[in-house]
């Protein structure tokens, strides 16, 4: 009887880590839809900084391949209001340009599907107000069972987004802005 | 008795040889132009691979052990910076406009190299390096290029590194061989033929294959710009093909004998190209003669393997090479068996001919075409005279 108990337990076991296991390998595509970024512009004047938990993106597992997005009017954090409002109204145009974009393959030829570190590089289209670049973004992927953690940090300069900076306020917002963020993605 | 003299192929040091080849003579002793080297202990058997001459005249030599420069006298071994492995084998090397070294690692990483004291620093640009081999550099227009054996070519502009990959439409990742040309064309060999890549400052790449039908085989393993904005490039299959980029012409030399794939390639002023091959040797095309004949044959090895070829500003041919090793050549003189007769002056003419001035008369060399060697003719006319200058 006890034999049969733990025969019974045994052969559930392997089936449910079984089936996990199954189900993990077959879920190849990943996302999330809160992705946390963070940026700071550090000019000689003011250090400005913002974060949004609003990115929303996929991740092919099998395909390395992403696309993520961000609604730009996601920031929180400014020093003020009003630097918040500049932000979305002057420099981003967030109506006219709501979002930003960025979405491509991954480099290396990684194995997503076991669980690890990984240091990756990822190539894509970043798209900011409205202006595509080709970017190359370094990326730590934590893989496990259940999840993708993604951490990063990159730099984006203005210029190659075609983001215009007054004169009278050069000493307050950096040509280079420094962007770290981090997404945890779960299976779809 | 001379064996051998030594003849002038430059027109304008002409008297020079004369000199020269009356000094062995009246010593009658053998010179060498080639001379060996060999690296410092325990390195003496490591191969060298890659040969870069610096604008400021060192010798810089890649190998499985890492880098070394050579000032004429003493070695040199550079090693990477602490927090990397070593040793790793160089796979590439490269002055940069500024006088920049770059120095290419199997592994992926890219040292610089900017002077004696600060030795090799590791580049680290915010993208991260590549982590396939490093198959060269180039630079042409503010762009600073990198191939890779896997991932396809890395491009450096305003402090920002892109990827030409197989997703941009490169015919494959796998690069053998990159070169600026004379006109700033950027170049790349594959194993799917030649391909030519451009990259402008808005981000635009546009990518150009030469058909690879229209070649004799599609591995392109070497490719070498010369002077005029022509290509010659080295198959893996054996054949060299210059292409003229201006008419999209493709012209193919006659073959080297036992096709081995070609390594390297020199070209020397419309005079010679220069071939090294895995597993064949040295060879020179004589574009005058249009015959291919043994490189240095005193220096290597027959069944030898050419790693690299460079020509230093003093017109000597370096030759890396298993397992004769690292040479130079002083090419504007060489020997030339003379069969036993006494040279006692020399004269190349207007048409380029070698005459030699013995008690015997005079000789005209010309090349025999089934040997491949060079041997005296009488001249008839003076068979009896005894020509002294």
């Amino acid at each position: 009887m006890l034999h049969g108990s733990i025969l019974r337990c045994l052969v559930l076991f392997f089936l449910i880590s079984g089936l996990t296991s199954h189900a993990f390998s077959q879920s190849e595509t990943m996302s999330t839809a809160t992705g946390r970024i963070h940026f700071t512009s550090d000019a000689p004047m003011e250090v400005i900084e913002a974060t949004s938990s609003a990115t929303r993106g996929v991740l092919h597992v099998a395909r390395r391949t992403f696309a993520f997005t961000l609604p730009v009017n996601s920031f929180n954090g400014f020093n003020n209001a009003l630097q918040k409002d500049h932000f979305n109204e002057n420099y981003l145009e967030s109506e006219k340009y709501p979002e930003a974009t960025y979405s491509g393959r991954i480099i290396e030829q990684v194995d997503l599907t076991i669980p690890g570190t990984y240091d990756i590089r990822a190539k894509g289209n970043l798209v900011i107000h409205g202006i595509p670049r080709e970017r190359i973004i370094r990326c730590k992927l934590i893989v496990k069972p259940d999840e993708i953690k993604v951490v990063s940090t990159f730099t984006v300069r203005l210029g190659d987004h075609h983001i215009q900076v007054p004169r009278i306020v050069h000493q307050k917002i950096a040509e280079e802005i420094h962007v770290d963020l981090q997404f945890t993605l779960k299976p779809l | 008795m001379v064996e051998k003299g030594i003849i002038n192929v430059s027109r304008r040091i002409r008297w020079v040889l004369f000199l020269m080849w009356g000094i062995p003579f009246m010593l009658g002793a053998q010179q060498s132009p080639h001379r060996n080297y060999v690296l410092p202990d325990p390195f003496q058997r490591t191969p060298i691979e890659h040969i870069l001459q610096s604008t400021s005249g060192l010798i810089w030599l890649g190998t499985p052990a890492g880098l070394f420069t050579f000032d004429g006298h003493e070695y040199s071994r550079w090693s990477r910076p602490d927090s990397l492995d070593e040793p790793s084998a160089v796979s590439a090397l490269f002055e940069d406009p500024t006088g920049l070294i770059w120095v290419g690692y199997a592994d992926g990483h890219i040292c610089q190299w900017k002077n004696r004291f600060q030795g090799l620093t590791l580049w680290s640009p915010e993208e991260g390096l590549p982590q396939a081999r490093i198959t060269g550099f180039a630079y042409a227009t503010g762009n600073f290029w990198i191939a890779t054996y896997g991932e396809g070519v890395y491009v450096w502009r305003n402090k920002r590194l892109y990827q030409f990959g197989v997703d941009d439409g490169l015919p494959n990742p796998e690069i053998y061989c990159i070169a600026a040309d004379a006109k700033h064309r950027i170049w790349v060999g594959t194993d799917d033929g030649l391909t030519e890549l451009q990259f402008f400052g808005d981000d635009q790449k546009r990518i150009r294959h030469v058909r690879p039908e229209r070649f004799p085989d599609q591995i392109v393993q070497t490719l070498r710009p010369d002077a005029k904005g022509n290509l010659w490039l080295g198959f893996f299959e054996g054949q060299i093909v210059k292409y003229t980029v201006a008419s999209d012409q493709i012209e193919v030399l006659p073959t080297i004998p036992d096709q081995y794939p070609i390594s390297c390639l020199l070209h020397l002023e419309d005079q010679e190209l220069w071939a090294g091959t895995e597993g064949g040797d040295l060879w020179r095309y004589s574009f005058r003669g249009k015959r291919w004949t043994r490189g240095i044959p005193e220096a290597t090895t027959p069944g030898g393997i050419i790693r690299d070829l460079i020509m230093d500003r003093e017109n000597n041919v370096w030759v890396a090479s298993q397992p004769s090793g690292l040479f130079s050549f002083y090419r504007p003189v060489e020997f030339i068996p003379s069969s036993g007769i006494s040279v006692q002056a020399t004269l190349e003419d207007s048409d380029g001919q070698i005459w030699a001035g013995t008690p015997a008369g005079l000789y005209r060399l010309v090349h025999d075409q089934e040997t491949g060697l060079y041997w005296p003719r009488h001249a008839q006319s003076l068979a009896k005279e005894n020509v002294l200058s």
